[in-house]
């Protein structure tokens, strides 16, 4: 099952190359990596291109300033940081994944076309013009407006916020209370500490938060799959048809029967295709980089005492967690993902 | 009867070979654990190599396993009186003893060198370590830890 799977991802992704808006490196300092969508890792340079499945991680020193047509990133240390694409009301948007750190994005104009931002626990809609975007270690998001507008949206409440006004979203959650904050007042680091340990004094109840955003992707992953697998057949017995027309009827009829049912069928695959590679990626974000800070977190700070209570309910749910990430994601995956 | 000598000379050194191999690991688990032992974080972390895997997860970034060392040192973690159990070339179906998995089959496969090893320890308290090593003349490289168990 998995071999056809694997080629049918290859053949969509050939057929997707292309389409995504290139982001170009106009600075970077100290050390930061790259790991491109077919799955090598190299360091950052001035002058690179990365596109749609790429994955750009700053380290502790490590500073990236992305160019993308108007749109300035800049990705601040200790940033994990994932370029995607999905399909949204029939049309492909970009999506800036921010699974942990923070990025400050700066628009010289808005178009209406602006990529999603999605973290762990929220997707935010851009219509502002600069903004900051924090990811934490527990999964939460913080985001900050300095002007603009943005649309912050989360198990299905948006709240929409101003200059100088921020925003809090747990896993699992509904958007926080609104809150004033002047420009770069807010500090990344005593930030993501406080959900840290916010995150060990009860990792139980952080892991459970974390359990209710993987059934979300797990949910929609399932759903885009089988509507891939359906209009991949589809596809499929009507491309025979249309050969059989060719041979019968000629070039015309073939290319009028192409245009007028393949082709739909063929948007329609693809964009299922990007979606359910979209939430399986998303998935995969959760789980290395959330899930797993957590285990590093947690075991090691029991690794003398892991019979503790606390250690094991956390270790009950971890589990939890894995085995409906193998059972219902990684069969979506390819060796380039991981 | 006359290659009975090349013969034995042959087993000889097959024999020297593999208790080459067999020191070189022992000083591997014996070094790893006494950086452990005497709080070397900093040391542990430069002879790990990125992506490091810990259990079954596969950690990515530096500051994961900066802090995976710092604090099993804090927390006064030991590997006391440790003794190679085993150590043995990575095959295909290593992977298999840190954890059954897509992902950890792949990280075998991906990140590990051809001449990484797969070290057996077992402390004073007879509790048990799997570590994933890479040596070479100069440098020892940590790829890989699971346990205690």
């Amino acid at each position: 099952m998995k071999k056809p799977i694997f080629i049918a991802i290859l053949l969509v992704a050939v057929l997707l190359c292309g389409f995504a808006v290139p982001n170009d490196v106009i600075y970077t300092e100290g050390k930061s990596t790259v790991k491109y969508q077919e799955g090598y890792v190299e360091d950052v340079f001035i002058g690179d291109v990365y596109d749609s499945g790429d994955t750009v991680t700053t380290g502790l020193d490590g500073f990236v300033e992305l160019d993308q047509a108007g749109l300035t990133l800049k990705i601040n240390p200790d940033t994990v940081f994932t370029l995607q694409e999905k399909e949204e009301k029939g049309e492909k948007t970009g999506v800036f994944s921010l699974a942990l750190g923070s990025i400050k994005f700066r628009y010289d104009k808005i178009t209406g076309k602006e990529p999603m931002i999605q973290t762990a626990s929220c997707a935010a809609g851009v219509r502002g013009t600069e903004f900051s975007v924090y990811a934490g270690a527990d999964g939460s998001a913080l985001i900050v407006v300095d002007s603009g507008l943005v649309e912050v949206e989360s198990e299905g409440k948006s709240v929409q916020l101003t200059a100088e006004e921020g925003v809090e979203v747990q896993p699992g959650e509904p958007p926080g209370e609104k809150f004033v904050v002047q420009r770069d007042q807010i500090d990344y680091k005593s930030w993501n500490d406080e959900k840290i340990n916010r995150m060990l004094s009860d990792p139980t109840d952080a892991i459970q938060s974390v359990l209710a955003r993987l059934a979300f992707y797990i949910e929609n992953a399932t759903e885009y799959w089988e509507f891939y697998s359906e209009s991949r057949d589809k596809l499929d017995s009507e491309r025979e048809k249309m050969v059989e027309l060719l041979n019968k009827e000629g070039k015309d009829a073939a290319l009028k029967y192409d245009a007028e049912i393949v082709t739909p069928i063929r948007d329609m695959t693809r964009a299922s295709f990007l979606n359910y590679r979209y939430y399986s990626l998303a998935a995969l974000s959760l789980r290395r980089y959330v899930v797993g800070r957590m285990y590093v977190l947690l075991k090691s700070q029991y690794i003398v005492n892991m019979n503790s209570s606390i250690y094991q309910r956390f270790i009950d749910r971890y589990a939890e967690i894995l085995n409906a990430f193998e059972k219902s994601i990684v069969p979506y995956l390819v060796e380039a993902d991981i | 009867m006359k290659k009975l000598p090349y013969l034995l000379l042959v087993l000889v050194l097959f024999a020297s070979c593999a208790s080459i191999q067999r020191s070189k690991d022992e000083g591997n688990i014996e070094r790893i654990s006494e950086l452990i032992n005497t709080g070397q974080a900093d040391k542990l972390y430069a002879m790990t190599e990125l992506p490091f895997l810990l259990d079954q997860e596969i950690v990515l970034l530096g500051k994961d396993v900066q802090t995976f060392w710092s604090t099993i040192v804090e927390v006064g973690f030991k590997v006391e009186e440790p003794v190679l159990e085993r150590g043995v070339k990575v095959g295909p179906e290593s992977y298999k003893e840190f954890y059954d998995s897509m992902e950890v089959r792949t990280f075998f496969n991906k990140y590990l060198k051809k001449k990484s090893r797969l070290l057996e320890l077992k402390t004073n308290t007879s509790q048990r370590i799997l570590l994933l090593v890479t040596d070479t003349l100069f440098t020892r490289t940590i790829h890989g830890f699971k346990g205690p168990y």
